[in-house]
């Protein structure tokens, strides 16, 4: 027997006690609920076309019966969105070239030797180690790898028909979520110099779903338990088209300092250590309060078990009790009270956070009560679970480019539109937790700003060039839409620039079979560039892979 | 959202399972994932695979554990992939001390003609796991199921270093009696 065999067969431990270990380790680092929440959602479904799309042969589908718009992929990636400027200027008008390059198609061949060499953190002999390996893997000399992105440049030249220098703000917009902005955020260059530009992010993009209670029978979702996510470019048209998404992006963040709140600030909490042999698996505070429901709303930070009991007007909130050396230690919990303050809270330690949990133990906290604004305590709390979300060990960036000043603004945004401040909040933040609050992982339309001067008479270009993934259906749900990529575009939506034209280039590269558009590209004649109709404001391209190895 | 529901939409066929499968379990694959492979984006397509592994599972399959179903094809997927691409990165990858570490249970097993059906070896871990005291299980599995650095267990479970050392030490001399015993080696 090989070692190999043996790590395989401990993969098939029982489940009860796979999760016993998840169990513990949670249990001691109370942390990882508040991180799940955070994190998850910022895992994407980067699909690599050579492991699920390529080499598939999929049926494309009848192909343009149905699809007069374009497919409704199972995972969009939004459209391309024209540039426009923060100020409307007629005296500027504008020719758009953009151009679609499915160079990352293209298989790259690395070699066994580059592999090595990419190894610069061994030495000699593990590189030859190295070598040796791949020369066994691929006696050929090398692998193939590709992708699914495509490299879009969109070019603008801005022509200033006055006989005055224009100096004017741009603004180029792109899909993303805060999680994702290093990789979508696309460059920006005038004349062909890389300009820095200052972002700008939208609110969350997409709206809330029921959790498919009686799906079945009813075909209906209502509820709003989930995110529910832009499917096709007319969710963006139904957000842009009237300005004033725009218009809140570039404007400021609510300001909360007008709303009085009462602290309650837990701090050095204590019990007996974890002893599952005594019994207490997961030493527990427990904090109760009394509360009217119709006058009092209650948010908070670091708490991860909560009881509601509206009928008796009671509250009950928990946190595991972190111990020396556990991520987080030393953090402090809050509960920030809106409307009239609670009445009689106590606390009492427990054997475990579980709320049917009778056993008690003996366990203290210190509460520190004090009179602030929303703002103030917000902010705090705030700080504290972006220092965890960025913590090291987290895989997220640890110093992000979004920052802390915008994080706490969106928070700030999707509280007071969607969360216990919301008349109308989604039934998916009731907890008031903060950490529960969608930041960082949805989907939003994001701006990048730069100022520039077009001199009188005369034009200036400016490029935007990025990365674009593709839409697609999940590769096993077996749709007609199996193995094939969408990408999109549109012409006017959330411009005010005043167009003479629109060009669309194709750089297939050899890679592709188009399936389904409405650009007007024809590969088999060479057709790789069409004048684009300005009174379209939509245009799709549904590609496969033309390349069996891909 | 509760694993039933969650479990549910994937047998309705509809896309949310996905992202909520991402939104409770994304992280908790991921750590796996990161575990085995020490490299984010690596990981990443690990947990991908998983999606994807789930999504083709689930139906038939109806797991009652959701985030070990996951767990379990987060781990397999990752192990398939670390020994594709970095068998041979020696150093900083757990797997590759595990390994060594496990050689310990092994080694010196000559009979290597010796075809052992993969599910016989599964429940002799099960019946082996069945008898070790709780925290010794828990940091074996931490060790060789989760790939947890000695350091990590150690400060997860509040164990110094050498004890966790010396607990695997003796929890892998265990195994390697049972093995004998039952005629694995």
């Amino acid at each position: 027997m090989k070692s190999d065999e043996l790590l395989d067969a401990i993969g098939e431990a029982k489940d009860e006690y796979v999760q016993d270990v998840r169990n513990a380790k949670v249990k001691k680092m109370p942390g990882w609920a508040k991180w799940t929440s955070a994190i998850a959602a910022c895992l994407v479904l980067t699909i690599v076309v050579s492991l699920f799309f390529g080499g598939m042969g999929g049926n494309a589908g009848a192909g343009g019966s149905g699809h007069e718009d374009g497919s409704t992929f199972m995972s969009y990636a939004g459209p391309v969105f024209p540039l426009t400027l923060r100020d409307e200027n007629t005296s500027i008008s504008a020719d758009r070239r953009i151009t679609m390059d499915f160079e990352p198609w293209v298989p790259v061949w690395i070699s066994n030797e580059e592999e090595a060499a990419s190894r610069t953190n061994l030495t000699e002999a593990e590189k030859q180690d190295v070598l040796d390996t791949y020369n066994e893997w691929y006696p050929e000399g090398g692998r193939y790898q590709s992708s699914g992105n495509i490299i879009v440049s969109d070019t603008y030249t801005l022509s200033n028909s006055s006989e005055e220098d224009q100096t004017v703000s741009i603004l180029y917009p792109f899909a993303s979520s805060l999680n994702n902005l290093s990789v979508n955020r696309p460059t920006i260059s005038v004349n062909g110099h890389k300009i820095e530009t200052m972002l700008h992010a939208g609110s969350y993009a997409g709206t809330f779903q029921g959790a498919w209670e009686n799906w079945a029978e009813t075909h209906e979702n209502p509820g709003s338990l989930n995110l529910q996510y832009i499917e096709s470019w007319t969710g963006y048209q139904n957000l842009l088209s009237d300005g004033s998404y725009l218009q809140r992006a570039l404007g400021e963040y609510p300001d909360l300092s007008d709303i009085p709140v009462i602290v309650y600030t837990f701090t050095d909490p204590w019990g007996p250590e974890e002893d599952d042999d005594a019994g207490i698996p997961n030493p527990s505070m427990r904090i109760m309060f009394e509360m009217d429901y119709e006058k009092t709303r209650v948010m908070s930070y670091g708490f991860h078990s909560g009881l509601n009991d509206r009928e008796n007007g009671i509250m009950g909130r928990g946190f595991s009790i972190r111990e020396e050396g556990e991520r987080w230690y030393g953090n402090p919990y809050f509960l920030i009270i809106i409307g009239d303050d609670v009445q009689n809270m106590t606390y009492q330690g427990y054997v475990t956070g579980g709320w049917d949990t009778k056993n008690e133990v003996e366990a203290g906290v210190t509460i520190t009560r004090t009179e602030s604004n929303l703002e103030s305590a917000l902010r705090e709390a705030a700080g504290f679970y972006y220092g965890e979300m960025t913590d090291v060990e987290n895989y997220v960036e640890t110093d992000p480019e979004y920052g802390f000043e915008m994080y706490y603004g969106l928070l700030k945004e999707h509280l007071v539109a969607y969360g216990v401040l919301s008349e109308n909040g989604a039934a998916r933040y009731d907890s008031g937790w903060i950490e529960e609050l969608d930041v960082v992982g949805v989907d939003r339309v994001f701006w990048l700003e730069a100022e520039i001067t077009i001199p009188a008479g005369e034009s200036v270009t400016v490029a935007a060039t990025f990365k674009k993934e593709p839409s697609f259906d999940f590769h096993c749900a077996n749709t007609e839409n199996k193995g094939i990529s969408g990408y999109d575009m549109v012409t006017a939506l959330g411009s005010n620039l005043q167009f003479t034209q629109q060009i669309a280039c194709l750089e297939d590269r050899g890679q592709i079979e188009i399936v389904r558009q409405n650009f007007g590209f024809d590969l088999e004649n060479g057709i790789k560039e069409v004048t684009l109709d300005m009174n379209e404001p939509h245009y799709y391209l549904e590609v496969k892979g033309n390349k069996s190895d891909k | 959202m509760d694993d039933e529901l969650i479990v549910q939409l994937y047998w309705d066929r509809s896309e949310n399972a996905i992202s909520e499968t991402d939104r409770k379990y994304g992280a908790y694959c991921h750590s796996i994932a990161y575990g085995i492979l020490q490299s984010k984006e690596d990981a990443e397509e690990s947990v991908n695979d998983t999606y994807m592994d789930a999504w083709n599972s689930i139906p038939p399959h109806r797991p009652s554990i959701l985030a070990t179903f996951l767990g379990k094809i987060t781990r397999r997927i990752s192990i398939d992939r670390w020994r594709n691409l970095n068998r041979v990165k020696r150093g900083g990858g757990e797997v590759i001390l595990a390994l060594e570490e496990l050689e310990q249970c092994v080694a010196g097993s000559h009979d290597v003609e010796k075809e052992i059906e993969k599910k016989e070896l599964v429940q002799a871990i099960n019946r082996f796991l069945d008898t070790l005291p709780v925290p010794e299980r828990r940091v074996f599995l931490a060790r060789y199921w989760y790939m947890d650095s000695i350091q990590d267990i150690a400060t997860h479970f509040k164990f110094s270093k050498s004890k966790v050392m010396s607990m695997l030490f003796r929890t892998r001399n265990k195994l390697r009696r049972q093995l004998e015993k039952e005629g694995y080696l």
